[in-house]
């Protein structure tokens, strides 16, 4: 299964992006990123429970800086 | 006891504040921002809803409010890491320790000179024009008191934040006696850093404060370290809040300070408590008008007069009067209140004074109390 998320440097900014997704009626769930690569180390991914895009175009249209769009498989 | 010292913390807190703490203490003990588990997870909403929260009370973007131990660490945060060698910095005349003494040890170190302006109570304009012509070429941050904590004085803030942004210079506002009590919007004031208590106006517990960074202004941290953010790079972020907010978080304070921001809102905001306020002032101020003895000091003849009440008996040091109405089990603060150079300015460098801040919480019958103690203390030294 793949998983697909939007990537935050800050737990701040994750969690003010889900705020405002929620305004707009969508929900998503901010979480300790699964998936983070070696060069950066721990960051965090919001799942977002609809369409990413969608929600990703509201986030950029309230200037949410983020490192965009990732996903991962499970290995199962 | 009668508590009548709430400029320098208020109390009591609102029971909200108290049952938010021992809430998040209890059931959210988890480190915000540091694990994946669902109880940091919600330390993290919470802290998240706290910043929101002072965002939209002060008008500055969530992420731009760093949380600080108290309002002296907001000032050295924001002191600190907005100068640069060979810069200049104006203070004014009435500002506390907390500022001066952080710009005065950066003058001793020779990162920086300063200057220092007049306030003048009775003329807006005439500050404002005093801390212009203080302005040189590499003059970069005014730092400005927007009330003085020891004579209540409220400087022109806005109009000084106006003047300076025209001028492209970074204007620092220490909010410590006026952030709860008056409306402080950062864009429309033109205030760029603002410094905030928690544990006064505001209600939170003590061990918190804020500092809220505009849009255009950038801070390099003071401190580094953990940020459980982009944890295989040597380098601190760049992003705030991280950028400033290395450490774990006060969660039960923060938690503490947000249900005291939403107690605020929950009594009809700021304007509601300074109107109370002040009008335990007015009264306080006409009866102390006619017991033999006493000196008042503050202008009072501005529209939104602070509400605190600077006084002393004459003859008698203002410790002397503290520690008797002490005795008769009134809280007031007597002396320097950390902020030497306004004394200079008032002349009370001898006597200090006497200072009475009434909360929400007080009573017109605790200022009756007070003034009836006062005066027996009065009469009793014939003044």
């Amino acid at each position: 299964m793949t998983h697909t998320y939007i990537k935050f440097e800050s737990q701040t900014l994750g969690e003010k992006a889900r705020v405002i997704l929620n305004k707009h009626g969508i929900k998503s769930r901010l979480k300790r990123n699964p998936n983070p690569n070696h060069k950066e180390g721990c960051n965090f991914a919001l799942f977002v429970y609809s369409d990413i895009w969608s929600a990703y175009d509201i986030i950029m249209q309230h200037h949410i800086k983020n490192l965009g769009v990732e996903s991962y498989r499970d290995r199962l | 006891m009668i508590y009548l010292d709430n400029a320098a913390t208020s109390y009591p807190k609102p029971e909200s504040v108290i049952n938010a703490m021992v809430y998040a203490q209890k059931y959210v003990g988890a480190n915000a921002g540091r694990g994946g588990h669902r109880m940091t997870a919600r330390a993290g909403e919470m802290v998240y809803s706290a910043r929101d929260k002072a965002g939209n009370m002060f008008n500055c973007e969530s992420e731009r409010v760093i949380f600080t131990c108290n309002c002296t660490a907001s000032l050295n945060t924001a002191i600190k890491g907005t100068v640069q060698k060979g810069d200049h910095v104006i203070v004014s005349c009435l500002e506390h320790n907390s500022v001066l003494r952080p710009v005065h040890y950066l003058a001793e170190k020779g990162i920086i000179t300063y200057s220092v302006a007049e306030v003048d109570p009775l003329s807006e304009e005439k500050t404002v024009r005093n801390f212009i012509s203080l302005i040189k070429n590499n003059t970069v941050v005014v730092i400005c008191t927007m009330v003085s904590n020891v004579f209540g004085t409220v400087l022109p803030t806005e109009k000084l934040g106006a003047e300076l942004a025209k001028r492209g210079i970074t204007f620092i506002v220490d909010a410590a006696q006026s952030a709860g009590t008056y409306r402080i919007d950062m864009k429309r004031m033109n205030i760029d850093i603002l410094c905030v208590p928690g544990h006064k106006g505001l209600f939170g517990p003590m061990g918190t404060g804020m500092v809220l960074i505009g849009d255009e202004a950038d801070v390099a941290p003071l401190c580094q370290g953990g940020t459980g953010s982009f944890s295989m790079s040597a380098s601190q972020p760049d992003v705030y809040p991280d950028k400033l907010e290395s450490g774990t978080v006060n969660l039960p304070g923060i938690w503490g300070l947000k249900k005291g921001m939403d107690y605020i809102s929950s009594v009809g905001g700021e304007e509601a408590i300074h109107r109370k306020e002040a009008y335990l002032c007015k009264i306080l101020r006409e009866d102390l008008s006619v017991i033999r003895g006493v000196e008042l000091y503050g202008n009072i003849a501005g529209k939104n007069p602070a509400p605190l009440v600077a006084l002393n008996l004459k003859n008698l040091h203002s410790e002397r009067v503290a520690d008797m109405l002490n005795d008769k089990n009134i809280a007031v603060r007597a002396g320097y209140h950390c902020a030497y150079l306004s004394h200079h300015t008032c002349g009370t460098e001898n006597s200090g004074v006497l200072r009475v801040s009434p909360g929400w919480f007080n009573t017109k019958k605790d200022i009756k109390n007070f003034v009836f103690s006062l005066n027996k203390i009065a009469k009793r030294d014939n003044l």
